[in-house]
């Protein structure tokens, strides 16, 4: 009986860890959806114009825009053509190489990579620093992730921008709020994030997604990089 | 018999709070944290932003739902989720798997060296240097021919095997304070007194009369001279200098090498320029070497960090350090940068992240 009073003692403490979160199951079922959508897709290209605050090299904080395209062909393709305030850049994938080529500087980086695409944008990133755009969103695990990582997770309504309407989702932690727009239409692909990081000079970085083509042919050239003149293969040093 | 009953009522009442309490327990477990790619959340944007959050996850995951007939095509392996997720619905949408992997064949492609600073400084790296063998020079090809390997995983070489003769490439700490902040990368920190500027790295060629590292020739002068250098492991290295050049004998001839740290001559060419290391002290600069005049000649030195030189000769290794591309000889780190509209670069002063 002394067992069964001690246990009973526990069980208010259990109730609370279940209230740590507050997830509300339409956004999560959302978030699903377009993971589930987007998880089915063979081949897809889209555009992206992020925004994104950083401190620059004077220690004032600057704000970058920069229009992105993307290819994917699964599972082991992506090519990536940035423009912006971050130069003129891009990314080829096929499979078992991937190249960095810098248009403004003409020279390229290429390195083995592993054989899928998230593989590869895990790997790099962890390696090397490289950033792709929206890459959060692309993750199979994306739903776990939001439930993981933040603590309120909101379905704030149906939204409209522009003619189309949209899901709205927010979710939100000590250090960062997030917000998704997801097109309430046949495919519930996502529109546009939001990424606030909190502090006395909140950050943000925005990403709107445009032109979806999904499931289209895709030759293999598309995703292979072929120096251009006097191009210069050069070394990279690892961010860890 | 009245204590047996008062056990089996403890261990209904208990298997009955277990029942109860199993959803809950799943419920706290689903929300916590787990291994993660750092994508999304507290510790996160990793893969589109850079963060300064540290990765501190556990280690574990907990299983995954995948469809039964997983989508090899996809672009992302297919979604996944939590089968602790009591909100879980069944999946339905997942196209089946039908295409072929359509692998290319991979061409044999150069692949980008991956390097790192030394980790440590300058006292340590003169120990390193050995003669100044051509040889030595092998390793700073920027472009390595690693052929494609079976392991497809990322091959960092973190070896610090890029040596173009470190004795002669480390770097003098700058005797001037910076201002600016540190651009932080890799676990080093890399101070330059001026902004990053970039242009395109072209080997520059001093004259006729220079020749750049490796250059070959089957004999030399009457008028060059023989210098002695002691080497860090107190042999003494013989050199034969000509109007700029440090030779090598070799078993055909003679190559060319770098300046020889602590070797003196009386003379170096014209053309040689004077650099300012700090406000008042001057070295002069001859094709990649660094020169301090006393009353024996000219003494050819390490180079120091904050010092702008105009060129920079053949040999250098084009690094990606983060956002930035420096050149690195040996040990040392030179920063494109824009003088008064000109093209320059200066010496970076690279220390480990403490």
């Amino acid at each position: 009986m002394k067992c069964f009073l001690i246990l009973l003692l526990w069980l208010p403490l259990l109730g609370l860890s279940q209230d740590q979160k507050d997830i509300d199951p339409v956004a999560i079922s959302l978030i699903d959806k377009m993971g589930r959508v987007i998880g089915s897709l063979e081949t897809c290209s889209f555009d992206l114009a992020t925004v994104h605050d950083e401190a620059n090299e004077d220690g004032l904080l600057e704000r970058t825009f920069e229009n992105h395209q993307v290819y994917f062909r699964g599972p082991d393709r992506m090519a990536v053509r940035s423009r912006g305030g971050e130069g003129n850049k891009g990314y080829w994938y096929n499979g078992s190489l991937l190249t960095w080529y810098s248009y403004d500087e003409n020279n390229y980086i290429t390195l083995p990579v592993p054989e899928t695409i998230i593989k590869t944008i895990d790997s790099v990133n962890a390696t090397f620093g490289f950033r792709f755009p929206a890459a959060d969103l692309f993750y199979p695990s994306f739903g776990d992730d939001i439930m993981e990582e933040f603590d309120r997770v909101k379905f704030a309504g149906i939204k409209k921008m522009g003619e189309v309407d949209y899901f709205h989702i927010i979710a939100e932690n000590d250090t960062y709020n997030f917000q998704l727009w997801i097109e309430n239409g046949a495919y519930y692909l996502p529109k546009k994030y939001l990424v606030i990081r909190k502090g006395a000079v909140p950050l943000i970085e925005e990403g709107t997604f445009g032109n979806w083509i999904t499931n289209t042919s895709m030759p293999d050239e598309i995703f292979e990089f072929t120096p251009p003149k006097n191009a210069v293969l050069i070394s990279i040093m690892p961010k860890q | 018999m009245l204590k047996s009953s008062s056990s089996l009522l403890n261990i209904a009442l208990l298997t009955l709070l277990f029942i109860f309490m199993a959803p809950l327990e799943m419920e706290a477990q689903r929300m916590g944290h787990r291994a993660s790619r750092g994508q999304m959340g507290r510790s996160s944007m990793k893969a589109s932003r850079p963060s300064s959050q540290p990765a501190a996850r556990p280690s574990s995951r907990p299983s995954t739902t995948r469809p039964s007939n997983s989508n090899r095509s996809s672009i992302n392996g297919g979604y996944q989720k939590s089968t602790t997720r009591n909100n879980a619905r069944p999946s339905t949408g997942q196209a089946t798997g039908t295409r072929q992997s359509n692998r290319a064949v991979t061409t044999d492609r150069s692949t980008s060296k991956v390097t790192r600073p030394a980790n440590t400084r300058e006292t340590s790296n003169r120990g390193q240097g050995g003669g100044n063998r051509v040889s030595d020079r092998s390793n700073n090809r920027v472009n390595v021919d690693n052929s494609r390997r079976g392991n497809t995983n990322i091959n960092i070489d973190n070896s610090r095997t890029v040596n173009v003769n470190r004795r002669n490439t480390y770097v003098r700490t700058s005797p001037r304070v910076y201002v600016r902040p540190p651009y932080v990368w890799g676990g080093f920190h890399f101070y330059c007194h001026s902004p990053y500027y970039w242009h395109p790295y072209r080997p520059y060629y001093w004259g006729p009369v220079w020749h750049p590292w490796g250059f070959f020739v089957a004999t030399l002068a009457t008028t060059a001279i023989i210098v002695s250098v002691t080497s860090d492991t107190g042999n003494q290295e013989e050199y034969h200098y000509e109007e700029g050049n440090y030779y090598l004998k070799t078993e055909d001839g003679f190559e060319v090498v770098q300046a020889p740290v602590g070797a003196t001559v009386q003379d170096i060419p014209e053309t040689a320029q004077k650099v300012e290391v700090t406000e008042n002290t001057y070295n002069y600069y001859y094709g990649g070497a660094y020169y301090e005049k006393n009353a024996e000649g000219y003494t050819v030195v390490p180079a120091t960090a904050g010092t702008i030189v105009p060129h920079l000769p053949e040999g250098g290794e084009e690094v990606k350090v983060g956002d930035r591309t420096y050149i690195k000889f040996g040990e040392t780190y030179y920063q494109p940068i824009k003088v008064d509209g000109k093209d320059m670069y200066e010496i970076v002063e690279v220390q480990p992240e403490s």
